[in-house]
């Protein structure tokens, strides 16, 4: 093995620009934009209609409208759960494989830079543009609530929807890197999609559906074990990660994500707002697991792609 | 036949002892109804005079007074004027008054003197009149109670039972009142009966007793307070002095420092709250026992948890360690925590104490991101050669 020479990222600017690049005109990426704008779009649209009934009897407007879903179009929070998996998945699943296909790695790799740099670039690339896309939402979004509400919201109320904007980025970036990893493992980029939204369907829809079952099969009958059980089991799956995270944040007066027995709440004054840093608090595990299994995910599709044989 | 008989013999004793007085007196007559009068002031006295002509010609009477004390004077008084005669038809009446000022003398004494009437031909008629001065007249209410003080505290009310007396000899229509200090209210009650009254209609020479309730005004001093109730008619008046000796209450309060009714704490861990105790009333407070209510599985202990004696006026600290249940839920969670005196009774107060998560776990997981970061660095160490 051996000793590596100068430094691991060199070259990392000039992917990093390159695909953003390759992002900004890709025609996948702007069929997502406009199916993101058209459905926050409507949804934002009758939360402010909703809102605007009840103006000034909640000091959370802005937050409200995120959440607020009117029948039958489902809230801002339900589309983004929905549509940011997509654009990750979209973005990594041919990441590396389009490469082989395109034959344009060998000639990558035979510039002066190294392997590292490319995977680098390249999940950085993605979570700049991504980034970029989902600031812009939210600037839109903030935007119209001053529009539709005429209430400028608190720095409080900014600060929720700024953690909210972090805990999307990174969902986004899991699945990206979800994409990617498949990417690196199955030389046709259909495959890799494929079995991606396989994984992401299989998390969503079913994973709640197994986790119950696998609950009253291990919760011995006592209905208490097996709501714990059924919550730990459930958290696996990053979209409940994400959609209780958002919970936590978008609602502040969400006090608890987990099994609340009665004797807790005896006293409990309810409906009372928890600080910004209390329901940090409280998503901090979602947090943490979140960024740990990027980590996780981004290590296993370096070490697979340092590994692969790339001479073709 | 024996009852006609009966009815008969009274028919009969009718005729003999009535028959007489319409008999025929031919001649002048004076009349008034009380001849003899006692007086206690030295104010005019009025006589209502009639005189009356029994079956003589329609003639001029002319009146005199005779036998008055020296230094008194006198009127007849007739038609709005003064007079000195009458004009009397036969079998009719006419009224004069005869006014009589008398002079102070604050002597008891009895005087006599007469009114004479004088007709033509020899008709005359003579009424003596008497006058008794300085002789007390009865009361003519009289209102007194068994229980002149009464104790109380400053919450209670204060209730005495009233006789009222009318010595009058007429039904008289009496008004009732009492006399109490600023932010004091009395009501007054009939004794078994519900409705209060201001006013009341008693006969001649009834009683009655009647409650009389007096409120404090809240909050007042320890001290004697006077009060006269006053039942009041056309003519009269009378008056019992009370008392309300009101004693002095406890009032304790508990907060937080400067009023403070809220605290954070952490779940799971102890937090020590500095409570004020204070007795803002105005008698000491005994024996004075904390507890608290609290949601299940939280803790709070005091220190002292029994304070023996807090004067009036002065305050305490006291330290309460409050311990939410490990379990506790982030936010706010409502404690009551109360005061228990011997003397003063019960107060609790409601604290809202914001429980918090600890940051232990943000640590933690700190360490995990680091630990799986570490593990990225590992694999680009171990396999970033190529």
């Amino acid at each position: 093995m051996n000793k590596r020479e100068g430094s691991a990222l060199t070259g990392l600017k000039v992917i990093w620009l390159k695909e953003m690049q390759d992002y900004a005109g890709n025609i996948r990426m702007i069929i997502l934009m406009l199916l993101i704008i058209l459905t926050a779009g409507a949804s934002m649209y009758v939360a402010a209609q909703t809102l605007r009934s009840f103006v000034g009897e909640d000091s959370f407007m802005l937050l409200n409208l995120f959440t607020i879903s009117q029948d039958p179009i489902p809230s801002f929070l339900s589309f983004i759960s929905f549509l940011v998996p997509l654009t990750g998945i979209a973005l990594g699943f041919d990441a590396i494989n389009s490469e082989f296909q395109n034959r344009t790695l060998g000639r990558v790799l035979s510039q002066p830079i190294y392997r590292d740099v490319l995977l680098f670039g390249k999940a950085l690339g993605a979570v700049s543009a991504m980034a970029i896309i989902l600031l812009a939402l939210w600037l839109l979004v903030i935007g119209c609530a001053m529009l539709f509400l005429g209430v400028p919201p608190s720095g409080e109320q900014i600060a929720r929807a700024f953690a909210f904007y972090v805990v999307t980025l990174l969902y986004a970036l899991l699945w990206y890197l979800v994409g990617m990893m498949f990417s690196i493992i199955f030389r046709q980029s259909a495959v890799s999609a494929l079995v991606a939204i396989a994984l992401w369907l299989f998390f969503m829809i079913f994973w709640p559906m197994i986790s119950q079952l696998l609950a009253y099969a291990f919760g011995g009958g006592d209905s208490f074990q097996t709501a714990k059980l059924e919550v730990v089991l459930g958290r696996i799956s990053p979209y409940r990660l994400y959609t209780e995270s958002a919970l936590a944040i978008l609602n502040p007066s969400t006090r608890s994500l987990g099994v609340v027995l009665f004797s807790q709440l005896q006293g409990a004054i309810m409906g009372s707002a928890l600080p910004f840093g209390q329901s940090m608090l409280l998503i901090w595990p979602h947090f943490t697991a979140f960024l740990a299994t990027i980590i996780l995910l981004f290590a296993i599709a370096y070490v697979l792609f340092q590994r692969k044989e790339i001479r073709m | 036949m024996k009852r006609n008989n009966r009815m008969f013999g009274l028919l009969l004793i009718f005729m003999v002892v009535v028959m007489p007085l319409f008999a025929d007196y031919e001649g002048l007559s004076i009349s008034t109804n009380y001849p003899s009068l006692n007086v206690s002031s030295t104010d005019m006295i009025t006589f209502d005079l009639k005189v009356k002509n029994y079956n003589l010609a329609p003639q001029r009477v002319n009146l005199s007074l005779t036998g008055l004390p020296s230094g008194w004077e006198y009127q007849f008084v007739g038609g709005g004027g003064l007079v000195n005669a009458v004009f009397a038809e036969p079998e009719s009446t006419s009224n004069v008054q005869l006014w009589v000022i008398p002079e102070a003398t604050g002597k008891e004494a009895t005087y006599n003197f007469s009114v004479h009437a004088k007709g033509e031909e020899d008709a005359s008629f003579t009424l003596p009149l008497t006058i008794t001065m300085g002789r007390k007249l009865p009361q003519r209410l009289a209102l007194d109670t068994e229980l002149p003080i009464i104790k109380g505290d400053p919450s209670s009310d204060f209730t005495f039972n009233v006789t009222l007396r009318n010595n009058s000899a007429a039904e008289t229509l009496i008004d009732l009142y009492a006399d109490v200090p600023q932010g004091f209210s009395a009501s007054f009650k009939e004794q078994y009966g519900s409705k209060t009254l201001n006013t009341l209609s008693l006969n001649a020479g009834s009683s009655k007793t009647i409650q009389v309730t007096v409120s404090p005004s809240s909050g007042i001093a320890e001290g004697n307070y006077p009060i006269t109730i006053t039942a009041r008619s056309s003519g009269a008046e009378a008056s019992v002095p009370v008392t309300l000796e009101v004693q002095g209450q406890a009032k304790l309060s508990l907060t937080g420092q400067g009023g403070l009714l809220s605290a954070s704490a952490v779940a799971g861990k102890e937090k020590v709250l500095d409570l004020e105790l204070e007795n803002s009333g105005s008698a000491e407070a005994t024996h004075i026992e904390l507890s608290s209510y609290t949601p299940s599985n939280w803790t709070v202990s005091y220190e002292p948890s029994v304070v023996e004696s807090l004067p009036a006026g002065e305050k305490v600290t006291v330290k309460a360690t409050v311990k939410p249940s490990s379990e506790a839920l982030t936010g706010d969670y409502s404690l009551t925590l109360r005061a228990n005196s011997k003397n003063a009774g019960n107060i609790s107060e409601k604290f809202r104490i914001t429980v918090r998560t600890s940051s232990l776990w943000g640590i933690v997981s700190v360490g995990i991101i680091a630990a799986a970061a570490v593990l990225l660095v590992f694999a680009v160490k171990k396999f970033g050669r190529r």
